[in-house]
């Protein structure tokens, strides 16, 4: 097939959107759990980083 | 260690006690969404005919709601995520107000659709049969995306500071108590903590910038991307836009004047963050003005037969009470009260936001109507006209009721100043309230 096919394919048949769209869900559903549990994973650690490691100010 | 705030008691003041005006608040409010619900119901009983909607106008009330929704939605977004990357630290005490009116307005907004459509099942067609050539799956995705990442851009930002609840807010109820723990995720104030939620949100606050410029574009595109008279035109993605920012901006100065005032935190949310918004909003206004501008003159210029209807329609013809009341409501008054007005005086502001938004409302009305009530094939689809019914009328207001109560309910429960981001001092950090102008006295006009 060629791609300009698949790409036509893909914009006018009913199914392959609905596919996306899960996917794309899914997929920032799966990264945004990974960064939540990265940041509590931060507390495990228990000692306290030293003043220099830590950011400037609250803001970015 | 929490982190140090000098303004903490005040800020956990009003989670320690609920009033009785509290509840008389709740009860109206919820009164009203009982009625919107209970007149959805009634709708999906008798079908879409009991509401002012036929051909050729299939979009009414309901869609005006939706961009207008997703437009205040805008508000949290810019406030906090935009004005972070800018480094633009006044912006720390009100970003959690904003932030919240962007999670309570979205599903308003993303709602009126699946309202609109009259059997709310039918959004399951777009997983099964959905195609990306229709700019409704680019919609959905856009939306859909942005409430997700709104919600976990918000709980985040929350999190030291529901711990901190957790820990301080020993006397109220026990089961407030146990949901804050279970919110807190375990979170215990490790500098390492803190390091990397900064990362995180920062990271976060680049891809929401690009998506709530995405988002408002896409929902125009509803519009542009079709061949109707006032809607094909490349300038409407950054004309809804800069109409969403406004009055996204707008609801962040009504929220905050009456936060300040109901929970006494005028310490906190001090004169000079209105100062701050009123510069925003004078910037926006001027845009949203060249916009209009822009957009008619260009139309007006060209002199096509379809597109003079719509144009006329609005101008001098039966839009044309609400066209120039808009103009007068968003840029005329609100204006001159900024430039004269406003400065350090909260009561004109909010005045003049009001009346923002009450334009802004009018004007997703006279974009979508008038172009539906005079479609381009006009001589197949016919003259139309739309009047909005009952239905519609109570169905808006429960929406509104809607975004109200939780609101409302939200500043009961979670501290509405991010006590963490206006601290004078965070574990393992130690920063002085010079560091933080978050906290600076009110001269930033």
């Amino acid at each position: 097939m060629e791609l300009g096919e698949l790409v036509s394919t893909f914009f006018n048949n009913a199914g392959p959107g609905g596919v996306v769209v899960l996917l794309i869900f899914g997929g920032a559903l799966t990264i945004y759990y990974s960064l939540t549990r990265w940041i509590i994973a931060g507390g495990k650690g228990g000692e306290a980083t030293t003043a220099s490691d830590q950011p400037a100010n609250t803001d970015a | 260690m929490h982190p140090k705030n000098q303004h903490e008691q005040s800020i956990l003041a009003p989670l320690r006690r609920i009033t009785k005006t509290d509840y008389f608040l709740w009860a109206v409010l919820l009164t009203l969404m009982l009625t919107g619900l209970g007149t959805w119901v009634w709708q999906y009983l008798q079908g879409l005919g009991i509401t002012g909607m036929s051909r050729p106008v299939y979009w009414g009330v309901y869609i005006t709601n939706f961009v207008f929704f997703i437009g205040l939605a805008h508000s949290g977004t810019f406030i906090s995520a935009i004005l972070r990357i800018a480094g633009q630290s006044w912006r720390a005490p009100l970003t959690r107000a904003a932030e919240a009116i962007t999670l309570f307005s979205l599903p308003f907004g993303a709602g009126s659709i699946i309202i609109d459509m009259g059997h709310p099942e039918r959004i399951l067609n777009l997983i099964l049969y959905g195609r990306f050539q229709s700019p409704i799956m680019w919609d959905v995705t856009a939306v859909g995306l942005y409430m997700l990442s709104s919600i976990v851009f918000f709980y985040l930002s929350l999190l030291p500071d529901i711990a901190l609840c957790r820990d301080r807010l020993t006397d109220v109820p026990r089961w407030q108590q146990r949901m804050y723990k279970v919110l807190a995720l375990g979170w215990n104030d490790s500098p390492e903590q803190y390091r990397r939620l900064e990362k995180v949100l920062d990271g976060m606050a680049v891809f929401m910038t690009m998506l709530v410029v995405t988002v408002h574009t896409v929902v125009s595109w509803l519009f542009g991307m079709t061949v109707q008279p006032g809607w094909h035109t490349a300038l409407i993605g950054p004309f809804f836009l800069l109409g969403a920012i406004l009055s996204g901006t707008a609801a962040v100065v009504i929220a905050l004047a009456i936060l300040r005032k109901v929970y006494r935190l005028e310490k906190v949310l001090h004169t000079g963050l209105f100062n701050s918004l009123r510069k925003l909003l004078i910037t926006f206004v001027l845009g949203w003005l060249y916009m209009m501008i822009a957009e008619h003159l260009t139309i007006g210029y060209a002199s096509m037969n379809e597109e003079m209807t719509v144009l006329n329609d609005k101008f001098t013809g039966t839009y044309s009470l609400i066209f120039w009341s808009m103009t007068i409501l968003v840029f005329v008054v609100p204006l001159l009260i900024f430039i004269f007005k406003g400065k350090n005086n909260v009561r004109w502001m909010v005045f003049a936001s009001v009346l923002i938004n009450i334009g802004m409302w009018m004007e997703r009305y006279i974009v979508i109507i008038p172009s539906e009530v005079s479609p381009r094939l006009l001589h197949n689809m016919g003259q139309g006209a739309y009047m909005p019914a009952l239905p519609e009328i109570l169905i808006t207001v429960a929406c509104f009721a809607g975004l109200i109560f939780l609101y409302a309910l939200f500043t009961r429960f979670f501290p509405i100043v991010p006590i963490w981001e206006t601290a004078e001092a965070l574990p393992g950090h130690p920063h002085t309230a010079e560091a933080s102008p978050a906290l600076g006295p009110a001269t930033s006009d």
